[in-house]
């Protein structure tokens, strides 16, 4: 197996030669992201070296563009940190969701189900952005609130939660409640494709109904690390409905009660007012960089584990 | 029936009703986002009536705060044209992954087009911002820059490596014998992979653009920087407008009820259209793979 096809006639290299510029289209399309962020981040990358990625300042002073200064580290460290909760929270619920819907709901039902949870996996972020901002961000506001009264002493609940309800939390269950259906369809395929020799084997050792889903689920293991790295994924580049929810504060703190923000919801906040400011665009573009360089890392991860799982269905 | 221990009969009682609780928990929100969708969104529509489709905003008067026309316009524009762009693109390069998936070439193709599937996509919007807006400022195309057209290349090239996937899944599943029955009809590799391997494979590559069409009509990020977010006048391809989804975005951070009404109403507006194309899809094949 070599980089080219073997082309065995004239009529071949020709198909080949037509295709040829799709993959160029591909390369040129990652490279042009690429080549833009870094040609538009490099003035503010230029004044404030590899600072911009750790300081957490972020200095707009409109007519003194001296006194501007930009830091990613809080957006960065707010982007990992939404996604982690987000997992945590997707987590069970999508295996729960997946096992389910294949072992508990009647044979009638399970179709609609299974429509219903992709349809929830389908609906645009923005929807989920606004019933966040509007039903979700409350109803956290409240349940932390308690939280922070009687666990306080743990770092996650030590600051007083807004009273809006957009913070840590909020972003990271919202994200949650998100990935869940994306990543429990995921996990359904896999688990209604696991053979059914298995299932009649681990029933004829005796095991129980609960010990015989958990040692089907192990041989899913491959699929269910895919699916929730795909749903990291998706989390990490989430704009808008994070922007609604997340309270918009430069904090790095393991406290969910306190506002946040994430790469892509700072750029998305702040570029409408970039424009004022001489450096600020700059900045954002820089932030982009950042966010386009955890992507690539967090979808390629995720890519591999989905290539495995293939590659194990392809041999069983 | 041997007898099952008291410690593993309550361990699997426990166990199934952790699934069935967390199950219920992971559906609740689903639920309920849907329900409020459903019941605000109703509302609005009927405070303006027909003309929640076509008339333009009118936000500071909540009991009639006209409608969605020109964004519910820009989002019918935005996805035909940008379906049409990814379209074009995305059989030709699901064409080369398949019919070359041996080839290092076209596996390295695949690779990355899989990256692209779930990559930030504030990061496009970014790019074209960059280049097709400020290109279009700088020649004074309009006084800001932005136009639909910039925000359909976006649309478009968010949902090309989508469609590129699903139409090389497609057709991978051609059985080989209809290709040797092709060629040896004495048909070119061209001819016989548009005229029969693609007509084969038809259906699945119907349902990759479905999905994307859907994902394109909801994206938001990738129009923040590219359309502008004009929502009072029904824009040309030129012109800076704006799109269901991103009204809901503008108007869900306004204070005021008349605004909140709106985005309800075409949050609702917007479920119907991605429900109505992932139903249509489903209907042509039972598995829809998101």
């Amino acid at each position: 197996m070599g980089l080219l096809p073997r082309l065995r006639s004239r009529d071949d290299r020709a198909f080949f030669i037509l295709h040829l510029p799709t993959t160029y289209l591909v390369l040129l399309f990652l490279a042009a992201m690429l080549g833009v962020l870094v040609l538009y981040s490099y003035p503010e990358l230029a004044r404030e070296g590899l600072r911009i990625f750790t300081s957490t300042v972020w200095n707009a002073a409109e007519g003194n563009p001296e006194a501007e200064h930009y830091g990613l580290a809080a957006a960065i460290y707010g982007s990992i940190y939404t996604g982690l909760l987000a997992l945590l929270v997707a987590a069970p619920l999508s295996v729960s969701l997946a096992v389910a819907t294949v072992e508990f709901v009647p044979r009638r039902l399970r179709g609609a189900v299974a429509t219903l949870s992709d349809l929830m996996a389908a609906t645009p972020t923005i929807v989920y952005g606004l019933w966040g901002l509007t039903y979700l961000a409350p109803a956290m506001a409240r349940v932390m609130g308690w939280l922070h009264t009687h666990l306080g002493w743990l770092p996650f609940f030590s600051q007083p939660p807004p009273e809006t309800g957009t913070m840590f939390a909020t972003a990271g269950v919202l994200l949650g409640i998100m990935a869940t259906p994306y990543a429990a369809a995921v996990i359904r395929e896999a688990y209604s494709m696991i053979p059914w020799h298995l299932r009649e084997a681990a029933f004829g050792l005796g095991a129980t109904r609960f010990e015989a889903i958990r040692i089907l689920l192990s041989t899913i293991k491959p699929s269910i690390v895919a699916a929730l790295a795909l749903a990291f994924a998706r989390s990490i580049g989430e704009t808008v409905a994070v922007a609604l929810v997340i309270g918009n504060g430069m904090n790095i703190t393991l406290s969910v009660t306190s506002p946040g923000i994430t790469v892509a919801s700072l750029i998305a906040l702040q570029f409408p007012v970039a424009g004022l400011y001489r450096y600020m665009e700059s900045a954002l573009f820089a932030g982009g960089l950042a966010l386009f360089a955890i992507g690539v890392v967090v979808n390629a991860v995720a890519v591999s584990f989905m290539k495995r799982w293939e590659e194990e269905i392809g041999h069983a | 029936m041997p007898r099952i221990e008291a410690r593993r009969r309550l361990a699997d009682l426990a166990g199934r009703a952790l699934i069935v609780v967390l199950a219920a928990a992971a559906l609740a929100p689903l639920f309920h986002l849907a329900a409020t969708v459903t019941v605000n969104g109703v509302e609005a529509i009927v405070r303006s009536g027909a003309g929640f489709f076509t008339e333009p905003p009118d936000p500071t008067d909540p009991a009639h705060p006209g409608g969605i026309g020109p964004a519910l316009w820009g989002t019918a524009m935005l996805v035909t044209l940008s379906t049409l762009f990814a379209v074009a693109l995305a059989i030709p390069a699901g064409v080369f992954i398949a019919e070359f998936r041996r080839a290092g070439i076209s596996r390295a193709t695949l690779l990355l087009t899989l990256v692209l599937m779930e990559f930030p996509t504030v990061l496009v919007g970014l790019t074209v911002y960059a280049t097709v807006v400020r290109a279009f400022r700088s020649l004074g195309v309009n006084q800001y820059g932005y136009s639909m057209l910039a925000g359909a290349v976006a649309l478009a090239l968010v949902v090309l490596p989508y469609m590129a996937v699903q139409a090389s899944e497609a057709l991978r599943h051609v059985p080989r014998e209809l290709r040797e029955a092709a060629f040896s009809l004495g048909a070119s590799r061209l001819k016989t992979v548009y005229r029969v391997v693609l007509g084969i494979a038809r259906r699945g590559i119907v349902v990759g653009v479905l999905i994307g069409v859907a994902k394109a009509a909801g994206e938001t990020a990738p129009l923040l920087f590219t359309v502008g977010g004009f929502f009072n006048t029904y824009p040309g391809l030129l012109d800076p407008g704006g799109s269901v989804s991103l009204l809901i975005y503008e108007y869900a951070w306004q204070a005021q009820e008349g605004y909140h009404v709106l985005a309800w109403g075409a949050a609702l507006v917007l479920m119907t259209i991605v429900a109505g194309l992932m139903l249509a899809a489903r209907l042509l094949v039972r598995e829809v793979r998101l």
